[in-house]
C-alpha cells in the first residue's frame, strides 16, 4: 500500500526568524508540518529561502526521501521517521542562523503556577518523563530544545515533534500514562503548545539517567542548577558573562531538584507523582496534547 | 574521596579580584572564572566563607565568624571551612594573601 499523494505543494514557514520552504507530496506531512510550525507565510518569491523536499517513494523506492538543502536525499521507511530527522534538519540549522539565542537541552511544560524544565543528558529519560506528565494534563511545549532570549529571559520550547522511542512507549502504556492523544496518527507526536512562549520557570529538574530504584527528588541550589545549566547550553556568539547573566535570571524564580532514580515500569508511577508533587498541579482547561 | 590528611589553611586567603561572585536569590551563588571559564557553584554558608576571603581572615577566625552564626559545633565548622578554602585554592579562586596581612 502506498501513502496517499497530492500534486507536490511549497509550504513555506519562519520558525524564529529562519524562513525555509518544504516541498511536500503527501498530505499528512503537509498537515503535521502546519501544526509544529504554524501558519505558513506568503510573498518570499521562489528560490529567496532554503527547501525541503519531502516526497512519497515512488513504486521501486519505497517509504519517504528526504532531501535537506545542500544534502543528499535520504530515503527514510516511515512518514514519522521523515519527519523527524525534518524537524532535526530545520532545528539545527535555526541554531546555526540565531546564535544570538541561548539553547538549551529540556522539555517545557506549564504548570499553574509558570513553568518547569527538565533538563538532563541524552538518555535520562525526559521525554517518558514529559509525556507522563502530559498525560496528566500538563500541557507540554517540547521535550527536547528550549531557547531562552538572554536579553528579555523569554523563555519558549524550540517546535519539535515529542521524541520517545519503543521502550519509554511502552514503560508509559504500562502503567497507563500514555497521553490522550487526538488527530491524524502517522506515528509522530505534537506538543500541545510547538514553540509556545512560557511563562517564568518555577522549576527546574535536573534529570539523571534512570536507574532501578525509587525516584529520589533532592532540593539543590540554584546555583548548582545554573551550573548544570551551563554544562548543556549552546550559545555560540554570546561571552560567558551574558550567558550567566541570562541563566541567573532564568534559575532566580524557580525551586530546584536533582531527579534519581526511578527507572523501569515499577517505578515509573512513583517517579511521576514525585514530580508531580515538586510541579504543583497542571493549568485548568488547557489542551494538552495531540498526535500527528 | 579524600584520604590523604592535608595541613590546615593557616595563612589568611583572599579572593582572586577577576573571579566574579553571582549570588542567587536562594543565598547560594556562582563563582565565575573567566580565565578559565569555569564556573562553580556554591552553598549560601560557603557564600559567607568566600566573603571573608579578604586577605585579612585566618582559616580559624572564619570558621569562629561562622560558628557564631551556625548551630553546629565549632570543630566541625572549622574542619568544614578548612576544607573549602583548600579546594577553592586548588581551582585557583583563592591566593594567599601578601605579607603584612593579620589575622
Amino acid at each position: 500500500m502506498t501513502a496517499p499523494r497530492m500534486r507536490p505543494r511549497t509550504l513555506a514557514f519562519d520558525v524564529l526568524g529562519y524562513r525555509f520552504a518544504v516541498v511536500s507530496d503527501s498530505p499528512a506531512a503537509a498537515a503535521s508540518l502546519r501544526r509544529l510550525y504554524g501558519g505558513e507565510f506568503t510573498g518570499v518569491p521562489p528560490g529567496a529561502v532554503p527547501v525541503f523536499t519531502l516526497r512519497t517513494g515512488d513504486d521501486t523506492a519505497r517509504g519517504w526521501q528526504l532531501q535537506a538543502p545542500e544534502s543528499p536525499p535520504e530515503a527514510h521507511a516511515t512518514l514519522a521517521v521523515a519527519l523527524r530527522f525534518l524537524d532535526y534538519a530545520v532545528c539545527c540549522r535555526v541554531m546555526e542562523q540565531r546564535t544570538d539565542l541561548l539553547w538549551l537541552h529540556g522539555a517545557l511544560l506549564d504548570t499553574a503556577d509558570g513553568s518547569a524544565l527538565i533538563s538532563g543528558p541524552s538518555e535520562a529519560g525526559k521525554s517518558t518523563l514529559t509525556l507522563g506528565l502530559m498525560a496528566l494534563g500538563y500541557p507540554v511545549g517540547g521535550d527536547d530544545v528550549a531557547v531562552v532570549e538572554p536579553v528579555s529571559g523569554l523563555l519558549r520550547a524550540f517546535p519539535r515533534f515529542l521524541h520517545t522511542d519503543r521502550h519509554g512507549r511502552r514503560l508509559l502504556r504500562q502503567v497507563g500514562c500514555w497521553p490522550r492523544l487526538t488527530g491524524h496518527r502517522i506515528g509522530t507526536l505534537l506538543p500541545p503548545q510547538p514553540g509556545a512562549r512560557m511563562g517564568p520557570l518555577r522549576v527546574i529538574l535536573l534529570k539523571e539517567p534512570p536507574t532501578a530504584g525509587p525516584p529520589l527528588l533532592t532540593p539543590v541550589p540554584q546555583a548548582e542548577a545554573l551550573v548544570c545549566l551551563l554544562q548543556r547550553v549552546r550559545a555560540a556568539e554570546l561571552s560567558h558573562t551574558t550567558v550567566i547573566a541570562a541563566l541567573q535570571r532564568l534559575v532566580a524564580g524557580a525551586t530546584c531538584y536533582r531527579v534519581s532514580g526511578g527507572g523501569g515500569s515499577t517505578y515509573l508511577p512513583a517517579l511521576i507523582e514525585a514530580t508531580v508533587a515538586a510541579l504543583g498541579p497542571p493549568p485548568q482547561g488547557r489542551d494538552v496534547g495531540a498526535a500527528a | 574521596m579524600e584520604v590523604k590528611a592535608r595541613p590546615p589553611v593557616t595563612a589568611p586567603l583572599r579572593r582572586r579580584h577577576d573571579v566574579r561572585c553571582e549570588p542567587l536569590p536562594d543565598g547560594s551563588a556562582v563563582l565565575y572564572d573567566p580565565t578559565a571559564e569555569m564556573a562553580y557553584a556554591i552553598s549560601e554558608s560557603a557564600v559567607l566563607v568566600w566573603e571573608l576571603c579578604d586577605g585579612t581572615h585566618s582559616a580559624t577566625a572564619i570558621g569562629e565568624e561562622l560558628a557564631a552564626l551556625y548551630d553546629a559545633p565549632s570543630d566541625v565548622i572549622v574542619r568544614d571551612v578548612d576544607a573549602l578554602l583548600h579546594r577553592l585554592q586548588e581551582l585557583g579562586l583563592l591566593e594567599r594573601a601578601g605579607r603584612g596581612t593579620t589575622s
